[in-house]
């Protein structure tokens, strides 16, 4: 049975990336991404919360050049896991990207929500 | 700004479809995808059960039945509600295609590639089965034309 998942997604930052290692030693980097919905005429805009997950190289490249606010393209697949806590049944919603592509640059000498002169 | 969220998925219908009437008056369709994990090495292989939501404009979802193998197209929605004064946050695929593939549709499609292969490569008369001589007539009209150019090939 063919099976196939495939996310393609544009969006910014909304914090600096969370970087750790597994105990087995792998390196992960979680950020979320804010995507905004096409807006219609007069409607106010909204934007997709969406949590990505990327792995080994790629996360050292995350947490080394991602910064708060980046425009970034990312491809991946969707994954809900689902959990417990305290007797609720939960989800957690991410996508593993395999593939993630920096639109802009933020350097550091223009922090994110300063104005520059 | 340049903002892209698309997602497609292949996977199996795992519920009936829910259609709901919405107060604006049309209609929306709910089911269940279920999406079979790739076996990366290390990870566990499992699978995904994606809530997908579909508008009226979106007909196939109205046919699809539990078990049918099925593409979406569409983009990833958040969305949250209140449930006894706890906020409860949902993850849907709001789809914008809906493609259901079938046992039937596979064979059907596969019979008429066959059908087509001989009118191409030779004259529909050596083929004797009636469905071909029903395919010859309905493409003669085809066939004298093809003759009266000049096919480079």
């Amino acid at each position: 049975m063919t099976n196939y998942n495939k996310v393609f997604l544009i969006g910014r930052l909304t914090k600096e990336p969370e970087s750790k290692v597994t105990m087995s030693g792998v390196n992960l980097s979680r950020f979320t991404i804010a995507v905004n919905r096409i807006k219609k005429a007069g409607e106010e805009s909204e934007a997709d919360f969406i949590n990505v997950v990327v792995w080994r190289r790629l996360a050292e490249v995350a947490a080394q050049y991602l910064k708060k606010g980046q425009l970034v393209a990312i491809e991946g697949e969707l994954r809900i896991d689902k959990y417990e806590r305290n007797g609720d049944e939960r989800e957690w919603v991410e996508v593993v990207a395999d593939n993630f592509q920096m639109l802009d640059r933020v350097s550091a000498e223009m922090p994110v929500g300063e104005s520059v002169g | 700004m340049s903002q892209f969220n698309k997602i497609i998925l292949i996977g199996t219908v795992s519920s009936s479809v829910q259609k709901k009437e919405l107060s604006s008056g049309s209609e929306v369709s709910t089911f269940s995808l279920t999406v079979q994990r790739t076996a990366a090495e290390g990870a566990v292989a499992g699978e995904d059960v994606f809530s997908v939501v579909c508008w009226d404009s979106v007909q196939e979802a109205q046919s699809l039945v539990s078990g049918q193998s099925v593409l979406v197209e569409g983009s990833i929605r958040n969305r949250s509600y209140d449930n006894n004064g706890g906020r409860v946050y949902v993850t849907e695929i709001y789809a914008r295609r809906v493609k259901p593939f079938s046992a039937e549709a596979a064979s059907s499609a596969t019979a008429g590639e066959e059908a087509v292969i001989p009118i191409l490569e030779e004259s529909p008369a050596a083929a004797p089965t009636d469905f071909n001589e029903q395919i010859k007539e309905e493409s003669a009209g085809f066939d004298q034309q093809l003759e009266t150019e000049d096919v480079p090939f």
